[in-house]
Parts: structure tokens; sequence; C-alpha cells
């Protein structure tokens, strides 16, 4: 009987980065994994991000184990003997309560390596979505999925997990927002096309920037960069430039982030006042410089009207809010509770179901087994009123068996031994074994 | 009616109270739910324009035969306006919320001690003029929107200054953007001048209903209404030079609390000296 959830996983709690990207699964990859484990396995779920990898599954048989699922992954990626032994020991190991609670806290963004990291429920989602399309997403992944969007929505909605910026580049984005909140009526500047560029063009243009510039020495890398804005929601216009160009275009903007690897300034104190001078509008003008060494002459925070940001300044901001995050992980933990004894609730009569079916057909197997035996010996009257008999004594024979596994629950372990212990009492799974 | 009166006016400190600690509580404690705020801040409209007719009905005037009465109208403005600019159900910002309902909690809590109920009644056909009633709700509705314009604006500096002094602490979390502080201030500007307008529309009306023997000139000569004109001429300036020259940022600001300052002085003086109806009266 299917009655067991397993998980296997490997995050950057346990491993180091050249650790985890050994087992690092494309979208195919996670396809062709799934649908070999469909051999030995009823449902499988396989998250595979940057910072973690983790098999969820519901074997079919009760041998498969945890070492096995780790051995499958390792297979999976071809690796050799001397990977898996590094590898082996990085694993964590979860059965029942322990892998469904786990994943609420990867979902809920709390077992992340930035507390509140957003982008774990999409890759979570993605990665149900995948399981669903190779048919291993049956009525338990799917309660399952529920249950951990629940967690999500609910702590975006309930906590203030999701409050502020986590990391400097969506600092950076956040310090504009509050200068301007609306983007959409907004232009501005990213110098630089390099990772700490991309994201934050990539924040800008996602929260609706009505005109993104991309200045950068090589020009074409920041035509690619720029290609590869376009194809995120919420992209306008967006014009490429090469560094000595940005004097002309600056009067343009009103947020200007800067991260390349210079060693000189870019843009200097005057160059910023000239472009004041030129600019229609009043309002102020955010310069914020991620780079190290700086690429915005420091001179610029002097000047009015001018808010000028480097990276010690949004470190301020990313340490204040990763506080503030940490002291709503008790919240969220009740909530992962609270969905957790739902979610048991559910799970509880998905696998009480078919042993209270399995046991009574059992019952009324033997039942009808010495009734046919027995049948020349009593005359149809006679007959009739023992078949009537014999089911009464059977349904209060099963009568307290069956209350005693519909009641609720203090937690999913017990459920489940009681669940094992009717079955080895009753011997259910022999049948299954026989058939077998 | 004298029950109901005497019950709300008990009442609305309180519910200004709970109001004030409500916003408090999440602009110092980011933690704390924002869901009660808004219906809290209906429930409190509610009551109050509730006292107010009942206050009406019972006095046969309405609260603005002294300076206590006077409060509880500006007390009641500053919130109808405040709830008009940010009408956000879900995420009412803590930090203008925070001044705005203070200010009310101060001015109510004043007008629930001090106002008397015995009413006076030498002035009663004045203040059974429909004229009248409108000129004098709508000048309390213009100030207290010009009050909020100004509120916003020293928000805007202050928010300004504790973001080039990189101070992100709750400030910097609970007030809006300094765009949206900007766009708040503009409406609240809109919604003052517009009664403004009224306002002195009405007044040269009363005049010539109530005094049609002095001339209109009279009327405009007045130091209130002189004043009132000026107020009315610095916040219509601002919106215009706002929409064609692109006044923005800390320059509107400086305009708003310009023109604030102005009637805040003005009132000082023509209170201190003159008596507390129009000249020509």
């Amino acid at each position: 009987m299917p009655s067991k959830l397993l998980a296997v996983g490997l995050s950057h709690h346990q491993a180091p980065v050249e650790l985890r990207e050994k087992l690092v699964f494309s979208g195919k990859e996670i396809a062709h994994a799934l649908e070999h484990l469909r051999s030995t396995s009823d449902e499988a779920l396989l998250i595979s991000t940057c910072n973690r990898t983790e098999l969820y599954v519901r074997p079919e048989h009760a041998e498969l184990t945890t070492d096995y699922l780790i051995d499958f992954l390792f297979e999976e990626k071809k690796l050799s003997s001397d990977e898996r032994n590094t590898l082996r020991e990085h694993f964590i190991k979860l059965n029942y309560c322990d892998a469904i609670i786990h994943l609420f806290e990867v979902i809920a963004g709390i077992d992340s390596q930035i507390i509140g990291d957003q982008q774990i429920f999409t890759q979570i989602k993605d990665s149900f979505k995948l399981s669903e399309e190779v048919g291993s997403n049956g009525t338990f992944m799917t309660k399952f999925a529920h249950a951990a969007f629940r967690v999500a929505k609910r702590v975006r909605t309930e906590t203030q997990l999701l409050v502020g910026a986590g990391t400097i580049s969506y600092a950076a984005v956040e310090f504009a927002r509050k200068v301007y909140d609306d983007l959409s009526v907004r232009s501005a500047l990213i110098i630089g096309a390099g990772e700490t560029a991309e994201i934050a063009a990539k924040h800008l243009v996602e929260r609706g920037v009505e005109h993104l510039y991309v200045a950068n020495r090589t020009h074409e890398n920041a035509v690619t960069l720029v290609n590869t804005l376009s194809s995120v929601p919420g992209s306008k216009r967006f014009t490429t430039m090469t560094l000595s160009e940005i004097p002309n275009y600056l009067p343009e903007c009103d947020i200007v982030i800067s991260s390349t690897a210079n060693e000189n300034i870019i843009l200097s104190a005057a160059d910023i006042r000239t472009a004041l001078k030129m600019r229609r509008s009043a309002s102020p003008l955010v310069l914020i410089d991620i780079a190290v060494p700086r690429d915005i002459d420091p001179k610029a925070a002097d000047i009015p009207n001018v808010f000028l940001k480097d990276i010690d300044d949004l470190s301020a901001i990313v340490d204040q809010n990763l506080e503030a995050r940490k002291a709503e992980i008790p919240k969220i933990k009740e909530i992962i509770t609270n969905e957790f004894n739902d979610f048991l609730a559910v799970f509880t009569k998905l696998e009480v179901g078919p042993t209270i079916k399995e046991l009574r057909d059992k019952f009324e197997q033997i039942r009808q087994e010495e009734l046919t035996r027995n049948k020349t010996k009593f005359s149809d009257a006679e007959f009739s009123a023992i078949d009537d008999m014999t089911r009464k004594i059977i349904n209060r024979l099963l009568h307290n068996p069956t209350v005693m596994l519909k009641e609720p629950r203090s937690t999913k372990d017990d459920m489940q031994s009681r669940i094992e212990l009717i079955r080895a009492l009753f011997a259910l799974d022999e049948k299954e074994k026989e058939s077998e | 009616m004298e029950i109901l009166t005497r019950s709300t006016q008990t009442i609305l400190p309180f519910l200004y109270g709970a109001l004030l600690f409500l916003f408090g509580s999440v602009f110092f404690r980011q933690s704390a739910s924002r869901k009660p705020l808004y219906p809290l801040l209906l429930v409190t409209i509610a009551v109050h324009t509730v006292y107010i007719c009942a206050f009406t009905l019972a006095a046969g005037h309405c609260l603005y035969t002294n300076f206590y009465e006077f409060f509880s109208l500006i007390a009641f403005t500053m919130l109808c306006s405040y709830t008009a600019v940010e009408p956000r159900r879900k995420g009412l910002a803590a930090g203008t919320g925070m001044m705005v309902v203070l200010a009310g909690f101060i001015f109510q809590t004043i007008s629930s001690l001090y106002t008397s109920h015995e009413h006076i009644s030498d002035s009663q056909h004045l203040f059974e003029s429909a004229t009248f009633n409108v000129h004098i709700i709508t000048i309390v509705f213009g100030f207290s929107a010009l009050t909020l314009a100004t509120i916003y604006g020293s928000l805007y500096l202050l928010l300004y200054r504790a973001m080039r002094l990189n101070e992100f602490g709750s400030f910097f979390h609970e007030v809006p953007s300094l765009d949206k502080l900007e766009r708040y201030g503009v409406r609240s500007s809109m919604i003052g001048f517009f009664f403004l307008t009224i306002s002195i529309i009405a007044g040269a009306a009363l005049t010539g209903e109530i005094t049609p023997v002095k001339s209109m000139s009279a009327y405009l000569l007045d130091s209130k209404t002189l004043t009132t004109i000026l107020i009315w001429a610095v916040f219509g300036g601002t919106l215009i030079l706002h929409k064609y020259r692109k006044l923005e940022g800390k320059k509107i600001v400086i305009f708003w609390m310009s023109g604030f300052a102005l009637s805040i002085i003005s009132m000082t003086v023509i209170n201190r000296f003159v008596s507390n109806f129009h000249n020509f009266f």
C-alpha cells in the first residue's frame, strides 16, 4: 500500500555551491528522472534550483528507501563513485511529517539562503507543474501542492516576511521606489551589463519602468542584456549606448543604477550638475552605485535634489529588512503548523479510505466463502436468516476498528502506525503480495 | 437628541484615541495588523457625522459658534479629507495617518471637554441661513484640506532628509514614497482650493443677503476676506504652476508651507485685533 512520503535533498545549508552544482537538474532532466521513477513510485516531485535539489516521493513499495532515492539521483546525473561518496554525507533524509513540513518551510521562504526569497515559490510551482505534465502527480501530490501554495499565500498576506528588500540589487530598486513609486512614468539608466546590473534591470522592468537605458563599455553586451530583458513581462522601451554616450542621455533619466567593474569614475559630479540643469523635471535624481570601486563621484551626494547611495548605504537597508524578516519566523511557523494539521486531515482520509475498504472487502469475502461452502446445509429461509445475521456480526466486529481509523489524531505517525497495525492484524497486504 | 449629542461627544475622543493607538502600533511595530485601521476610520467618521447632526438639531446651528466647537469640525474635516486623499483600504500609510489622527485626537479631545450645551440664541437668524452654513462648512473643509497638504509637505521634507542621511527606520518604511506624498499633497490642495472657492463665493452671497446696504467692496476689503483670498491665490497659483510649469518636489512643498504659515499668522493677528466675525457685519 502506498503509505509513505519520502524526501531527500541537498541545499545551501548542507553543501557548498561546488557540490550543489553537481546535482542541478534542468527542466528536461527533471522530466526524464520523474519518468524513470514511475516504475517504483506512485507520485514524485523533483525541485532543482541553484540552492537546492530535493526529491519527494510517494513510493509504491515499502522497500523503497531514502538511500535508494539518493542513489537514483546520482545515477540520473551519472556521477562518479568519488563524487557520490562526497555528496552522500551532505544529504538530508525526511519521512512523512518532516518531509511535508520541510516543503512548507521551503515554499514559505524561511529555509532560503536569503530569508523571504520570493523566487522559490515560482520554482516550486513550476516543479509541481512539471510533475503533473509527466504524469507523476496524483491525488496526494495535487493536495500537497495546494496546501503548499496556501502556506505561501498566507505568508504573503498575513506576515511582513516579504516587506522590504533582501538583496542589494533589490534594495537599489526599492530605494528608487521610495522616491518614485510609479515607475511606469519614469526612465532609468543601468550602467554595466554584468549579473548584478542584470538583476537590478530585471527588477526595474518587472516594476514597469517606462524607458530603460543600458550603457556598457562593450556595446554588444548592452544589446545582449536588452535582448534578455525583452522577454521579461512588463518590458517597454529600451535604448543601448556606450559609456561615453551617458552624458547625452542622463538628463532624460530619473534613476541611475551603476554596477561595472571599471577602475575609474564613470559619472562625475560635473556631468550630474550639467544633466540636472538640462532636466525638464524638478523631481529628484536617484543615483545608486553598487559597484566596487565606485562608478559615481561621491561628491555628487552634496548636489541638491540628488540622492546618491552606494553599496554600504544599501547594505544598511538590507540588514534591517533581514532582521525584521527573522522576527516574522514564529508567526510563519504557526501558519505552517495550522496548514500541516489541515493537510493531515485530508491526508488521513486519503490513507484510511482504502484500508477500511480492503478490511471490509476481506471480511465480506470470508463471509461469502463460508456461506457458499455451507449453503446446502440450510433451507432457503434459514440461509437468508444466516446471511443477514453474519452481515450484522461483521458490521459490529468492524465498527470499532473503523471508528478508530477515522478518528482525528495528534500526529501523522500515530495515524500511520494504526493503519499498519490494522493491516498487519488482518493480513491485508498478503493479497497484494500474492497477486504480485 | 441631547442624550445622543452628549454620548457621541464623549465617545469621539476614545474613538480618535483608539485610531491613534492602531496607527501608532503599525508605525512603531511593523508586525501589527493593519486590517482594523480602515473600518475604525470609517466608524469614527460615521460617529462624528452623527455627533454633528445631533448637535446641529439640538442647538439649531452647526459647530461654529466658538473655538471649541470649531475644533471638532476641524478634526472631522481633516479625517474626511485624509480618507478622500488616501483611499486605500488595505494599505493605509501609518506615517501620514498617525499625524492626521494625532491632530484630530487633540482637537476633538479639547472640543469634547469644553463644548457646552448652553446654546446661544442671539444670532439664530444667521445660523438658519443656508448660505451662511455653506460659507462656514466649506471654509473649515478648505482650511483642513490645506492643513493636510501641509502635513504631507512636512512628511515629504522629513522623508527627504531621512533618505539623504541614510536613516532607514520606521519612518522610512511607514511613510509613503516622496512621489506619493507630493501627489497626496496636490490632491489635498485641490480639495482645499475647491472648498475655499465655494466659501469665498458663498461669503459674497451672504454679504448681499444680510447686509444689503453695504457694498460688495466692504466684503472684499475685509481683512479676513483678503487673507482668505490671498491663501486661496497661493494654493491656486501652486496648482497652476504644478500643472503647467512642472513645479515639483521640494519647491511645491515650500509653497504649501508658505501658504499655511500665511494662514496661521494672518488668522492669529486678525483674531487678536479684530472681532470673531467680519468687520462689516
